[in-house]
């Protein structure tokens, strides 16, 4: 990319943005991992708002792939800017072993962009899925009060107990520790299934969390074909997911 | 997932996501099959195994994997064919299988 790009390193991952030096926005991130829920909303938000690309996340840790959209040879981790917010966008799960990692630097860079607050768009595995038509969508802040608002203003519900684990478990944990305004939205999900219907929840919610209105219809009529096209990335979400529980010693989930 | 694509290109067909859930007395079965119809779904029992083929809508899947779903899934031990429950509900199908009762002896321990 151009070299008007500012370089900050973070450990492993390097930031390349053009932001301004105060951001003072939302940033929303949605890795893959359960059901790709948070993956397949962020992805559709900025397919829909079309934000300007504003720079990407590297690592020598990183596959060598090259994501091709509409002809066009993309980064696999990207960040974008819009009025209200800044997204991140991956098009792969973070490698287990550098979870850790990428979690600190994504929020020392958070607190160097000097950027209002972080929300992880995610899933939640519900074993009985199937049956449920429309997800429940819960919240998980750093700050207890904090999730109570946000369950108050998203019609939500705060998640009272269980386990979160993974990237997004991780970025809330570092956030915790250094007093940042992090928070965690988990719709109920499939666990090994891409979920476009548990994303449509979460970006439901979106106008009163970042005042971003995005039309779910597309979604879901497509729902189909966004089901059959994510089936790769799936599969090796689900190994990584897998990979980590083995590391933690817990069961595959991620409740 | 080599060996999945490889699956795929040679059998022409798409392996479909699936998950094994095991429970004391059964095995809970799904498997991510959109675009359906509930009445063109094959479904065979073996002793250990479960053989699932099912035509999906022509407009879904890329010319790379044909339009048909066709999966073997083992299982860890055998299973009562009689005793399968399943079902299709929003482009899953789940199918609830009996273990077969194990023929353990009991020994007294002196």
């Amino acid at each position: 990319m151009k070299p008007s790009f500012v370089e900050k390193v973070y450990s492993d991952f390097v930031f390349y943005d053009k932001l301004p030096a105060k951001v003072d926005k939302t940033l929303l991130v949605g890795f893959p991992d359960t059901g790709l829920v948070g993956a397949i909303a962020v992805s559709y938000l900025a397919e829909q708002l079309k934000p300007e690309e504003k720079g990407y996340v590297d690592s020598s840790e990183l596959p060598p792939i090259i994501p091709v959209r509409r002809s066009e040879p993309k980064e696999l981790i990207r960040i974008y800017e819009r009025k209200n917010c800044v997204l991140i966008v991956s098009e792969i799960p973070i490698p287990p072993a550098f979870i850790r990692s990428f979690s600190e630097s994504l929020l020392d860079w958070v607190e160097e962009k000097k950027i209002k607050d972080v929300i992880c768009l995610t899933g939640v595995t519900e074993p009985r899925r199937i049956e449920i038509e429309t997800p429940k969508v819960f919240v998980l802040s750093a700050d207890v009060k904090r999730s109570e608002e946000l369950a108050r203003v998203l019609d939500a519900e705060v998640f009272t107990e269980g386990f979160v684990t993974g990237i997004h478990a991780e970025i809330l944990r570092v956030g915790m520790r250094r007093g940042m305004d992090v928070s965690i939205l988990l719709a109920q999900s499939h666990l090994n299934y891409p979920d476009p219907g548990a994303a449509a929840q979460l970006l439901n919610r979106l106008p009163k969390l970042v005042n971003e209105h995005v039309d779910v219809k597309q979604l879901l009529e497509s729902e189909e074909m966004v089901r059959m096209q994510l089936r790769d990335l799936m599969r090796r979400t689900s190994e990584a997911m897998v990979q980590k529980s083995r590391e933690m010693e817990l069961p595959p989930v991620y409740r | 997932m080599r060996l999945i694509k490889e699956v795929e290109s040679r059998t022409g067909c798409i392996m479909p996501l699936y998950n094994v859930v095991e429970t004391e007395d059964m095995y809970v079965v799904t498997v991510d099959m959109p675009g359906v119809k509930r009445d063109e779904i094959e479904l065979q029992v073996f002793e250990n195994q479960l053989a699932i083929e099912a035509p999906c809508r022509s407009d879904l899947p890329s010319r790379r994997y044909g339009n048909k779903y066709k999966v073997l899934i083992d299982l860890p031990r055998p299973i009562n064919p009689e005793q399968v429950k399943a079902r299709y509900v929003q482009g899953v199908l789940e199918v609830r299988v009996s273990k077969k009762a194990g023929r353990g002896v009991r020994i007294p321990v002196e």
